[in-house]
């Protein structure tokens, strides 16, 4: 997954009790269980658009600027890159459990790449670089009135993001194989229906967590 | 553990999804629409894999003859493109097909095996065989699909969910003149199983 899994035990913030009293979450939410309880404005101050977003050492900078210049050289990732700046959203590489290859988190307002993913192709970073950054600017709000609902929300944004992903991979690829961006391709080549039924098995588990995790909130 | 010994009825106040049908009374059943193309499906989540990676399912899906442009009105045509689409699988490989007739409703069954590196996006993903079965059937304006997905270990422990599954499943507002839909393929050898074999005519291919 992509999510957050942080903070787990902040508290709650006005602005989620009204939104889950109109039965939506606000922009920029993440439904993880641990974001759920930490779901707030961005803890620094948004930077502004004209600034790199990338950071880290001289290396990792140079990777992930690549990686990102990639993305707004393409029609794809350009509306991606965009909301990434205008969110003032950083990038870095860090460290994150090996089933996670990036995340988004909100609290942070930040993008990380596993640092393990030094090494990859600048197209591959700006693939999953694509990924997060559907997440960064995703404003549709999520329906609270059901768990189908929300759960057919959950996946309109990981589908999304996966397209996204996929559409990079192919833009920047060229003649370069990478198994988990090729496998995504392939999942997105079958079209909406099974691409959401396959994200739904793997992260059913996810979502019902999420919505245990609302409801929660909500007594 | 599942329990294949109870099981529930599938119901939907959705006109769309005009079916009932039995499944596992432990799995967890949610209704689905499409945003892109006009489909409705019912997916039930069955149970996870060893790894944690994977949930099995059973769907459903109804989608408008109209949603497919005029161009597969015909149910090869619309099986040929769901095979078309999932050769750039990794591993791919059909394991079998079948056609036939079950209750005066043409219907095709296809089996399919292919590779994913799961998790999806992990750093070192795990490549898993999926096996993936599929009941084409056309019915008025309208296609539908009965699909069972599962990694390959469980794929053969739940089988029976999916045999339930497609014989118990019957279009509501024929309540008077119940259609009983029987699976159609052939099986394949690795999982033999005879399914009233009179019931249909089957014409089987394994690839």
């Amino acid at each position: 997954m992509e999510r957050n899994r942080d903070d787990e035990d902040e508290e709650e913030t006005s602005e989620v009790r009204d939104a889950a009293e109109e039965d939506e979450l606000p922009r920029g939410w993440k439904p993880s269980e641990e974001t759920i309880g930490a779901i707030q404005e961005p803890k620094e101050t948004p930077k502004s658009p004209q600034d790199s977003p990338v950071q880290g050492d001289a290396n990792d900078v140079k990777n992930l600027t690549s990686a990102f210049e990639q993305l707004e050289a393409t029609e794809a990732g350009q509306p991606i890159a965009r909301a990434i700046r205008e969110h003032g959203t950083t990038i870095r590489f860090g460290a994150l459990d090996n089933s996670t290859t990036a995340q988004f988190d909100p609290n942070k307002n930040e993008i990380t790449i596993n640092e393990n993913q030094k090494d990859a192709s600048s197209a591959a970073l700006a693939a999953h670089l694509a990924h997060e950054g559907v997440h960064v600017g995703w404003d549709q709000p999520y329906r609270l009135s059901s768990f189908e609902e929300f759960a057919e929300d959950y996946i309109e944004e990981e589908y999304q993001a996966f397209k996204a992903q996929d559409e990079m991979w192919r833009a920047a690829k060229g003649e370069e194989t990478d198994e988990r961006c090729d496998a995504v391709s392939a999942m997105m080549d079958r079209g909406e229906s099974e691409a959401k039924d396959m994200l739904l098995r793997s992260y059913f588990d996810d979502i019902l967590r999420s919505w245990s995790s609302i409801n929660q909130h909500n007594r | 553990m599942s329990n294949l010994d109870s099981y529930a009825r599938f119901s939907s106040d959705n006109p769309l999804l005009d079916f009932t049908f039995l499944y596992p009374a432990d799995w967890q059943a949610i209704e689905i629409k499409g945003k892109e193309k006009a489909y409705t499906e019912v997916f039930i989540r069955g149970p996870r894999n060893a790894e944690n990676t994977y949930s099995l399912s059973l769907v459903v899906r109804v989608m408008p003859i109209s949603e497919k442009e005029g161009r597969w009105v015909d149910l090869k045509a619309v099986a040929a493109d769901y095979v078309a689409k999932s050769k750039g699988l990794a591993g791919f490989r059909e394991v079998s097909r079948a056609e036939g007739r079950l209750a005066d409703v043409e219907a095709i069954e296809i089996e399919m095996g292919y590779m994913m590196p799961l998790p999806l996006n992990a750093v070192n993903p795990k490549k898993t065989q999926i096996i993936e079965r599929k009941v084409f059937l056309k019915r008025g304006s309208y296609f539908y699909e009965l699909a069972y997905t599962a990694v390959e270990e469980d794929y053969y422990k739940y089988l029976d969910a999916f045999r339930n599954a497609s014989r118990t499943l019957e279009f509501r507002e024929e309540e008077a003149n119940r259609q009983v839909y029987w699976s159609v393929v052939s099986p394949a050898s690795a999982h033999a199983v005879h399914e009233k074999p009179t019931e249909y005519k089957a014409q089987g291919k394994k690839g």
